[in-house]
């Protein structure tokens, strides 16, 4: 049995980093955010777009995703740079999922200067206290893994994916947890992954969220087929959104599926959970995020540096070549499958070994760029929304 | 400078051709076409150092009120709104006015409606379904406005734009006095000369409160959920 050291948080949960956050409720904070993490570089930002409309119709999902994301275990404290004092809402929520949440007005400071200049000694006092904690031992269970394909190819579904399935099975079989996501993208797939539910309502589930994305866009008159598969999984041999969503579900590897849950909101136990999420690689990744995983692994066969403010991402190859083409920037060739040197059962035994590695401190190609890309996710138009 | 990924429905060698069809000096990389994260960034640097060489040479010149374009920026028409655009239109500075959908009854029937990303004419003229805020100040900045003025709601904090210098103008007195270093000026308090009169000091390059703090805010108006 491997051992592992993370830091314990509220709910029996684990963190397996201890990130300071500094996080913005509104877009017109984004600036101070930045300036914050200058003055302490130890801490992480992350900017976004939303103006944080009370009437705004994707209120909860948003307040959900801040609040959720703040609220990580492998978050140690969240600095909130919102704008009046009064609106506590995201604040609250966050603390009820157990985070550690500070909330900083920008009307109580004239505007972002004096936001920054009081803002920074609270930062640097939070990450004094971060970088004091010491890990402890922590199981398996603890860890929630994010499963994420972007640019991928014709050969995701063949080596990275099925690869990334085995590590799943394996992270489970220990009594993790695991995500599978970006809903369109399992468009074909979800009479395989229904048959797999624990119970016929959670099949239901599945095969409900699948294709209500579906006719949510065929609703606003747009041919899915138009954006998937994107240019670059045309280039890469992919041919329909089907065979790409046939690999794309291999991610999950054959457990069976615990449940469905909605865009940022944590699965409620162990085991092989859907959630329902753009395809769009940020979107997705701050979704399971702020559902709580403090890990991700994410399988590319284009190429793509993605990552997570405050979850490690593991990037997986599905070919050597672009592995070898994008070295500094992808984490472990699944690609050693096609010569013959690996296996799938080998190489989800590597990956698995990864995630225990960066679980336990190594850091990964992103966090040593310090990538920490963020978007907020919408299912209203914000024309349909806003503009009658 | 553009940079790309390599997968994206917007291709960047097409937007970087677009972009010089326009007569914009133009860079273009790519992280797939690069070989990653590290050979993009050192690629860029190189291209923005040529492009920082070829602005060094750039210096103002004398030009009219004709050469100008103001952005308005305003969730709904107002007073001020009319006295500011009545203000450009009396010193000969161009307006165009972007609205948060479409164009409300009554506003300016007479002015060219202006489509999105194309050149605003001189005159007056509209950018309907602009979206809101800072989302108007990429249509505006799209449409050629050189200084956009933001008129911001009862409450709204403000916002600037990475290429476009923004007048921020406070919707009421308490929010101007909350957000003071972040506002330029109080809508509440402020007649349409006096907005223009700052206008055109930020025109001939003093900068307004979000140069000065460095806000570079940039939405892109959606028009659907994300796939």
């Amino acid at each position: 049995m491997s051992s592992l050291a993370g830091f314990a948080r509220s709910g029996g949960r684990w963190g397996i980093r201890n990130h300071v956050l500094v996080l913005p409720l509104h877009s017109a904070a984004n600036l101070a955010a930045e300036r914050i993490v200058e003055g302490v570089p130890e801490a992480v930002a992350v900017g976004h777009q939303w103006e944080a409309r009370a009437d705004d119709p994707d209120f909860a999902r948003i307040a959900a995703t801040l609040a959720g994301y703040a609220a990580n275990p492998n978050v140690y404290a969240t600095v909130m740079i919102g704008i009046l004092a009064a609106d506590t809402a995201i604040a609250d929520l966050a603390t009820s999922l157990g985070g550690q949440v500070h909330l900083i007005a920008m009307a109580d400071h004239r505007g972002t200067a004096g936001t920054v200049a009081a803002s920074v000694p609270l930062v640097a006092r939070l990450t004094a206290e971060a970088a004091a904690l010491k890990r402890t031992p922590m199981p398996l269970a603890g860890l929630v893994m994010g499963l994420e394909c972007g640019g991928s190819d014709a050969l995701s579904g063949i080596t990275a994916n099925p690869a990334l399935g085995v590590a799943s099975d394996l992270l489970l079989a220990a009594g993790g947890t695991s995500i599978l996501a970006e809903t369109p993208e399992l468009i074909g797939a979800e009479e395989i992954l229904a048959a797999r539910a624990v119970s016929p309502a959670v099949g239901r589930q599945v095969i409900e969220t699948i294709r209500g994305f579906e006719k949510a866009i065929r609703d606003l008159g747009v041919d899915v087929r138009g954006a998937q598969p994107t240019p670059g999984n045309q280039a890469g041999g992919l041919t329909t959104i089907e065979e790409k969503s046939l690999g794309a579900a291999k991610k999950g590897g054959d457990a069976p599926v615990a449940g469905v849950v909605g865009f940022a909101q944590a699965p409620a136990g162990p085991g092989l959970w859907i959630m329902d999420t753009p395809g769009h690689d940020i979107e997705q990744m701050v979704g399971m995020v702020a559902g709580g995983a403090n890990i991700a692994c994410f399988t590319t066969g284009r190429g793509t540096p993605t990552g997570s403010a405050i979850t490690p991402v593991i990037k997986i190859s599905t070919n050597t070549a672009i592995f070898e083409r994008l070295s500094g920037d992808i984490d472990i060739d699944a690609g050693a499958i096609l010569d013959g040197s690996q296996t799938l059962a080998t190489m989800g035994a590597r990956i698995h070994e990864l995630v225990l590695a960066v679980a336990a401190g190594e850091l990964t190609s992103s966090e040593r760029r310090g990538n920490h890309e963020f978007a907020i996710s919408r299912t209203v138009s914000p024309m349909t929304a806003f503009s009658g | 400078m553009i940079v790309s990924l390599g997968c994206e429905t917007i291709q960047g060698r097409r937007l970087a051709n677009l972009i010089a069809e326009r007569g914009q000096r133009t860079e273009f990389t790519g992280i797939q076409l690069m070989g990653g994260t590290a050979n993009t960034v050192d690629r860029g640097r190189e291209a923005v150092g040529r492009l920082r060489g070829q602005l060094a040479g750039d210096r103002r010149v004398p030009v009219t009120n004709a050469n100008l374009l103001l952005g308005l920026a305003t969730d709904a028409p107002s007073p001020l709104a009319e006295a500011v655009a009545a203000a450009a239109a009396a010193a000969g500075v161009s307006v165009v006015i972007a609205t948060p959908g479409p164009r409300p009854e009554g506003l300016w029937p007479d002015a060219p409606t202006v489509g999105y990303g194309d050149r605003a004419p001189a005159g007056r003229s509209v950018i309907e379904h602009a979206g809101e805020g800072p989302e108007q100040h990429v249509a505006l900045a799209g449409a050629g406005a050189q200084v956009i003025v933001s008129l911001r709601g009862p409450g709204e904090a403000p916002h600037g734009c990475a290429t476009v210098p923004v007048v921020a103008v406070a919707g009421d007195a308490a929010m101007f006095s909350a957000l003071a270093d972040d506002f330029d000026l109080d809508g509440s308090q402020v007649s349409g000369a006096e907005v223009l009169a700052l206008v055109i000091a930020v025109f001939n390059g003093q900068p307004a409160a979000a140069e000065r703090r460095g806000a570079h805010d940039f939405v892109l108006r959606r028009i659907a959920r994300t796939m």
